[in-house]
């Protein structure tokens, strides 16, 4: 029995060598893999692109696969992947700044697409982290009135900076009662956040609230404001078109992820940095910096 | 039937959930009809399972062995 674990997604490399039915992929092509790395092909969800979903999905890192072999992630100097789950990433991104978004970037593009975010839609994003950091550029790109939710108004300087339009401190109470029943939708990236009950009070009448922030406990929901027509969703970050569709958007709109950038031997000490929420606003590894060069990309 | 030699590949992993990377050499599945080579340039730190001390395969593993270990017991 493998027990070797490799950790690693949101890998972005060039292609060295392709299997003899690679239609769409050639050698030399800068690519990225996400968190997925094959599916059933079969069910319902992967016949209808929603390949995420599927219950036979495979990790990128420690996935099994029928015969036995446990999937090596990208601390590694070579990652092999299925064609069908590799995206391209296009010219207008950097490898540093694209990396974050084939899992970050497409948890929190898909929820907002799901609920039509656009021009009009007042959109609040809950948590300005490595999510949240994202969704207020993805929300204001879309053509959305952005509002940063945080319990940090050391972050409003920060927030506005990467596109919200308003901030509102969520430990206040004033901050919320102003802003009491304005948003079409908001999106909850915090992860340590049992208790939804003041994200339910910023909601409209049959708004969104969609969470892909998890916390370890069950989660408190005020059941009256579940009649106000309140969808209440989470979405597991998107398939292999829908990343393609997002990495396109992001190069179009100029989007990509605030990154630290630290050499592939400094991993431990960057995951010592993450424990202790010292990352603005997420840590890039880099393996072998050379090739962008090489391929005259930056 | 001839077998081929499993190539092999440089990264930096565990063998344990609580350790600390080190560097490893291990082998790179077959490349099947269907696959590409990546070669590596960046990518993202983060990682939940390693960040939480738990690993997939292990943990799979784990719970394979004690359910072996409960059929035995019948």
């Amino acid at each position: 029995m493998d027990c070797l674990y490799i950790p690693g997604h949101e890998i972005v490399g060039y292609i060295s060598k392709v299997g003899p039915n690679v239609r769409k992929l050639k050698i030399g092509d800068r690519v990225g893999v996400g968190f997925q790395a094959n599916s059933c092909g079969t069910c319902n969800d992967c016949k209808t692109s929603k390949e995420s979903y599927c219950p036979d999905s495979l990790w990128t890192a420690g996935g099994k696969l029928r015969d036995g072999y446990v999937t090596k992630g990208g601390f590694a100097q070579f990652h092999r992947a299925n064609q069908n789950f590799v995206a391209a990433i296009p010219n207008a991104l950097s490898s540093a700044e694209a990396a974050p978004l084939l899992c970050a970037g497409i948890t929190v593009y898909t929820p907002l697409k799901y609920a039509k975010v656009g021009p009009g839609s007042k959109v609040g994003i809950a948590g300005i982290g490595g999510l949240g950091h994202l969704g207020l550029r993805m929300a204001k790109a879309l053509g959305a009135e952005v509002y940063a939710l945080s319990t940090s108004p050391s972050k409003k300087e920060e927030a506005l900076r990467l596109g919200a339009d308003y901030f509102i401190n969520t430990k206040d109470e004033s901050d919320l009662k102003a802003h009491a029943k304005s948003l079409d939708m908001v999106l909850n990236t915090i992860s340590d956040l049992p208790d939804f009950t003041f994200l339910f009070g910023l909601i409209k009448n049959h708004g969104t609230l969609s969470t892909v922030g998890l916390p370890e406990s069950n989660i408190q929901v005020p059941p009256w404001d579940l009649l106000r027509n309140i969808c209440l969703t989470g979405t597991l970050a998107g398939s292999p078109s829908e990343t393609q569709e997002m990495l396109d958007f992001c190069a179009k709109n100029k989007i990509g992820a605030q990154v630290e950038i630290l050499p592939l031997e400094k991993v431990n000490e960057g995951f010592a940095k993450v424990l202790k929420n010292e990352v603005r606003y997420r840590i890039s590894l880099a393996v072998n910096p050379q090739l962008d060069q090489q391929h005259g990309r930056n | 039937m001839q077998t081929q030699k499993p190539e092999k590949c440089l990264g930096y992993g565990v063998f344990k959930a609580g350790e600390s990377l080190k560097p490893v050499e291990f082998d790179l599945h077959p490349l099947g009809p269907e696959d590409v080579e990546i070669q590596v340039t960046i990518l993202l730190l983060n990682d939940s399972f390693f960040q939480k001390g738990k690993i997939p395969s292990q943990r799979r593993f784990l719970f394979s062995l004690l359910l072996l270990l409960l059929l035995l017991s019948f």
